[in-house]
C-alpha cells in the first residue's frame, strides 16, 4: 500500500456521488410501481402488444444487422481493397451520429419525397412503416456487427481455413462449416448487443413509427410519463423493462466471457487467394455499405441548404435556416455537454479502482429514457433545482459508463511495478495519482472526455423527457423542426451537430 | 501546486458552466401554444412581434406540440408553470377551467379532408370510402392521444357512425393510411412534402394555398354524412404573475390580430364582424352539422378505448 488517504477519499466521493446521481432518481421513480399497474402492463393487451413488439422489432434488427454485417466483417478481413481504411473510418460513423440525425438522414433521403425517391423518379414509400424502423436500426448497427464480429475473426487462426483449402474445400463451404461455428459466440453476443440497443431504442420509433401500434416501451414510458402524466404506469413500465434488459445482459455476459478465442493468433499471414468474383461482390458490397451510411448524412448538409417560401411554395438555395439558429441553443448544448462530460469522467476516475464491478454498469441495464424519468420523479421533490442541472445530471449518468471503459482499458494495463517503486520512494497517494497515474491515463481521459461531450451533445431521450421551456438544446429543435416539417431548420442544426461530433471525434482519435 | 492551480482552475470552469446556464431573469410574458401556431409557417412570430413593438411587453412564444400535448404539459407543470397565457386548446378536449382566469374563443373552424386535386382525381367522400383499397397509403390520420384534430376526429367518427363502428372505421383506416401522426402540423407538413394526397384538416386550409401561394389545387371534401365545428380558446392562468399583460395579449388576439390570425391560422376568425379575404370567406361551411353537445362520454375512457381498440 502507498502511504495516504487520497485514494480512499477519492473513491468514496465518486461512488456517493454515483449513488447521488443515479441510485437516487431510480430507486425515487422505481418507488412508484405498483402492483396494481404491473398487472395491468402484464394482462392489458396494448401494453402486452408494446412489450412484444419492442421484442419482435429488436430481434429482427439484429437479425438484419448481422444478416448485413457478417459479410462486411468477412470482406474486412480476407479482401484486400484501395481506400480500406477511409471504410473502416465511415464504418465508424453511426458509433458517433446521434439518433435524431439518423432519423432525419432517413427522412430527408428516404422519405416518399426524399433525395431517393427524386433521383429514381418514383415515390418509395419506406418510410412511417415498420420497415423504416428496421432499416434505421440496420443502419446504426450493422457497424457494430462488423467490429465485434470482425475483430473475432481477425484472431482466428487461419491455418484451419487454410489446409481446409488444400483438401479442396470451397471458399462457401470453408464459411459455413469451419469459420462460422467458431465465431458463434461472438456472433451470439453482437446479436444481444444489437437487440439491446433497439429493445431501448427511443428517437427512432417514436418519429419513424407512428399510432399506437408501432410503439416501443421507451415510447410509452414517455408518453406515460409527459402526455398521460401516469408516473406509477410509467414506473412499473420501466420495472418490466429493466427486467428484461437485465436478463439479456447476463445472458450476454456469460457469453463473452466464454466468447475469449484461445487460439494461438497466427503470426503466419499469408493471404488467402480469393476467386475474382468473390471479390467483385466484396467490392460491390463495400460500395452499397459506404452509400447507405454516407447518402443519408451527405443529404441532411446539402438539404440545410434548401429553403422554399411557404408551405408548399417554390425552392431555392438560401443560407436562411443557418441565419435564424439560436445563440442560446448552441449555448445550451455546450455548456451541457461539457458540464456533464466532466462530472462523468471525474466520477470514472474515482471508481476506476474498484474494479469493473456490475454496480458501475447498471446505467446501460437502466436505459435513459428511465434515467429521464428518474430526474423527473426527483425534479417534483427539489422544485428549486433548474431544469438545466438535472439534464445535465441525467446526462453524466448516461455516459459515465463508456468513460469508465474507456479509461480503465489503460488503467489496467499500468504496470504494478511503478507502485512499488512509489511505496518504497515513501511517496504518497496523492502524488503517485498526479505524477504517475494521471500523466499516463491523460490520452484516454482526453478521448472520453470527448465522447461524453458527444454524447450528451445527441442525447435526446432523457432530455426531452425532462425538457420545459427553459431547456433548448440541438437534438430538442431538431425532433421539434422535424414533427413540424421544417426541414431547412432541422437539417442546419443537423449539419452543426455533424460538424461538432465530427471535430471531437476527430480530435479524440488525434489524442490517442 | 501546479497540479493544484489546474484543479482549482477546472472548478472555477464547472461553476461558470452552471452559472452561463441560469435562466434568465428578465419578466417576459410566457405563451403556450401549438405548433403550428408556434412554428416557421404558423402566425405566432409575426403577430408577438407587432404586439412587442406596440406593447413593449417581452413575450416568450412557446410551441408545445399538439394542443393535447400541450394541455398535458400544463397539468404536469401545474403551479410551476412558466406560462401566462395559453392558446389553442381546443372545445373537443376535456378541460379544466378552475386553473384559468378566463377562457375565451379566438377562433373557429370545420374539421374535414382535403385532398390535393393535382394528386388525386378519384376522392372519397365519406368514412367509408376512406377504406377502401384504393386509397391505401393516400391519407394521413391524426393521433387523437397528442393532437386536438386527432381527438377532433375521433369524436366525428363517434358522432357519425356510433361509437361501436366508428372503432372498427379506425382500426381498417389506420392501416390502410400512410401513418398516423401526432400533430396536426406533421400530418399537413407531410401532406405539403406530396407524402400522400389526402389529410384531416380543416375546410378553411385551402385558403391558405390561395393566399400564399396562389395554389387553388387543395379542396376541401364536404361529407353528406355531416361535420363537427371545433371552436380555439385562449386561456390566462390563475398563477399567471404577469395578469395584466396577459390581458393586454389576450385582447390584441381578439381584437387588432382577429384577421391576422385569421388569415395566417387560416381559421374563421371568433369575431364576427372582423374583415377577411375573400378565399377565406369562400370556404366551405358545412351544411349538415352534428351537434358535439350529443357526446357525453369522457374523453379518457373514448382515448382507451380507442387505443385498446387499434392494437386488438
Amino acid at each position: 500500500m502507498i502511504r495516504g488517504k487520497f485514494n480512499i477519499t477519492y473513491s468514496v466521493l465518486a461512488f456517493s456521488i454515483f449513488a447521488l446521481i443515479f441510485f437516487i432518481p431510480v430507486i425515487l421513480t422505481l418507488a412508484n410501481a405498483d402492483t396494481q399497474s404491473i398487472k395491468t402492463i402484464l394482462n392489458q393487451p396494448y401494453y402486452r402488444h408494446i412489450l412484444g413488439f419492442s421484442l419482435i422489432q429488436a430481434v429482427l434488427s439484429a437479425f438484419f444487422s448481422l444478416l448485413i454485417g457478417l459479410p462486411g466483417a468477412w470482406i474486412m478481413n480476407n479482401i484486400d481493397f484501395r481506400f480500406k481504411k477511409t471504410v473502416k473510418s465511415i464504418y465508424a460513423i453511426p458509433f458517433i451520429l446521434p439518433s435524431i440525425l439518423v432519423v432525419l438522414g432517413f427522412v430527408i433521403f428516404y422519405g416518399n419525397s426524399g433525395f431517393l425517391s427524386r433521383i429514381i423518379g418514383h415515390k418509395l414509400n419506406l418510410m412511417y412503416s415498420f420497415k423504416a424502423v428496421i432499416m434505421a436500426h440496420v443502419f446504426y448497427n450493422f457497424p457494430v456487427v462488423i467490429t465485434i464480429t470482425g475483430d473475432a475473426m481477425s484472431k482466428l487462426d487461419r491455418r484451419i481455413e487454410e489446409s481446409a483449402q488444400n483438401s479442396g474445400a470451397g471458399d462457401l463451404r470453408i464459411i459455413f462449416s469451419i469459420t462460422l461455428p467458431r465465431l458463434m459466440n461472438s456472433i451470439l453476443s453482437s446479436f444481444l448487443m444489437v437487440f439491446l440497443y433497439c429493445f431501448t431504442s427511443f428517437a427512432i420509433v417514436l418519429i419513424l413509427g407512428g399510432g399506437p401500434a408501432m410503439t416501443t416501451t421507451e415510447v410509452e414510458i414517455y408518453r406515460l410519463a409527459r402526455i398521460n402524466l401516469d408516473i406509477p404506469m410509467a414506473a412499473s413500465l420501466s420495472l418490466c423493462s429493466i427486467t428484461i434488459v437485465m436478463l439479456i445482459l447476463f445472458l450476454q455476459n456469460t457469453l463473452e466471457n466464454k466468447s475469449v478465442i484461445h487460439e494461438e493468433i497466427s503470426v503466419y499471414t499469408k493471404k488467402r487467394i480469393i476467386s475474382k468474383s468473390v471479390k467483385l461482390l466484396g467490392n460491390v458490397y463495400v460500395i452499397l455499405s459506404v452509400l447507405f451510411i454516407v447518402c443519408p448524412v451527405v443529404s441532411v448538409v446539402i438539404r440545410s441548404f434548401i429553403a422554399s417560401s411557404s408551405r408548399a411554395g417554390k425552392v431555392f438555395l438560401s443560407l436562411n435556416a443557418y441565419r435564424s439558429l439560436s445563440w442560446d441553443c448552441l449555448k445550451q448544448t455546450f455548456s451541457i455537454g461539457v458540464s456533464s462530460a466532466l462530472i462523468a469522467v471525474f466520477i470514472a476516475l474515482g471508481i476506476l479502482r474498484k474494479g469493473n464491478s456490475i454496480i458501475t454498469m447498471l446505467p446501460l441495464v437502466v436505459s435513459s429514457a428511465i434515467v429521464g424519468l428518474g430526474y423527473l420523479v426527483v425534479s417534483e421533490h427539489l422544485s428549486f433545482l433548474p431544469n438545466t442541472i438535472l439534464i445535465i445530471l441525467a446526462h453524466s449518468v448516461i455516459a459515465m459508463p463508456f468513460a469508465l471503459k474507456s479509461i480503465r482499458s489503460i488503467y489496467v494495463k499500468i504496470p504494478q511495478s511503478y507502485g512499488e517503486i512509489a511505496r518504497l520512494e515513501g511517496c504518497s497517494q496523492y502524488k503517485y495519482f498526479t505524477l504517475v497515474e494521471l500523466p499516463i491515463l491523460k490520452k484516454p481521459i482526453i478521448s472520453s472526455f470527448l465522447f461524453c461531450f458527444c454524447l450528451s451533445c445527441g442525447e435526446l431521450n432523457a432530455t426531452v423527457i425532462l425538457g420545459n421551456s427553459q431547456i433548448n438544446t440541438i437534438p430538442l429543435q431538431i425532433k421539434h423542426m422535424i414533427s413540424s416539417y421544417n426541414y431547412q431548420g432541422a437539417c442546419a442544426w443537423g449539419t452543426i451537430l455533424i460538424v461538432l461530433c465530427f471535430a471531437f471525434f476527430y480530435l479524440g482519435e488525434l489524442s490517442t | 501546486m501546479q497540479r493544484k492551480i489546474k484543479i482549482f482552475i477546472m472548478l472555477i470552469t464547472i461553476v461558470m458552466l452552471f452559472g452561463s446556464c441560469r435562466k434568465q431573469e428578465e419578466k417576459v410574458l410566457t405563451v403556450y401554444a401549438y405548433d403550428s401556431f408556434a412554428d416557421s409557417w404558423g402566425p405566432g412570430a409575426e403577430l408577438v412581434s407587432e404586439f412587442e413593438n406596440k406593447t413593449g411587453i417581452k413575450v416568450n412564444l412557446v410551441g408545445c406540440g399538439g394542443a393535447v400535448e400541450m394541455y398535458s404539459r400544463l397539468l404536469f407543470e401545474g403551479k410551476d408553470t412558466p406560462a401566462d397565457i395559453v392558446l389553442g386548446l381546443s372545445d373537443n378536449m376535456d378541460i379544466d377551467s378552475s386553473i384559468f382566469d378566463s377562457l375565451e374563443e379566438f377562433d373557429y373552424g370545420y374539421y374535414c379532408f382535403l385532398y390535393n386535386q393535382n394528386e388525386i382525381s378519384e376522392i372519397p367522400i365519406s368514412f367509408e370510402d376512406m377504406i377502401k383499397p384504393e386509397y391505401k397509403g393516400k391519407y394521413i390520420l391524426v393521433d387523437p392521444r397528442t393532437s386536438s384534430v386527432g381527438l377532433g376526429l375521433l369524436k366525428w367518427t363517434v358522432l357519425t357512425m356510433g361509437e361501436e363502428q366508428a372503432m372498427s372505421w379506425w382500426k381498417t383506416a389506420i392501416n390502410n393510411a400512410l401513418t398516423v401522426c401526432d400533430s396536426w402540423s406533421s400530418a399537413y407538413g407531410l401532406f405539403t412534402e406530396n407524402e400522400a394526397p389526402i389529410v384531416v384538416s380543416y375546410t378553411t386550409s385551402p385558403a391558405y394555398h390561395i393566399i400564399n401561394e396562389n395554389n387553388y389545387d387543395i379542396k376541401a371534401v364536404e361529407f353528406a354524412e355531416g361535420h363537427i365545428k371545433t371552436t380555439e380558446y385562449i386561456g390566462i392562468l390563475k398563477n399567471s404573475d404577469m395578469k395584466d399583460q396577459a390581458k393586454q395579449f389576450r385582447d390584441f388576439i381578439l381584437n387588432e390580430g382577429q384577421s391576422r390570425i385569421a388569415v395566417s391560422n387560416t381559421m374563421f376568425p371568433a369575431n364576427r364582424e372582423t374583415d377577411i379575404p375573400k378565399a377565406l370567406e369562400n370556404c366551405l361551411r358545412p351544411v349538415h352539422l352534428l351537434d358535439t353537445g350529443n357526446y357525453r362520454g369522457s374523453q379518457k375512457e373514448l382515448i382507451e378505448k380507442w387505443t385498446l381498440n387499434i392494437v386488438n
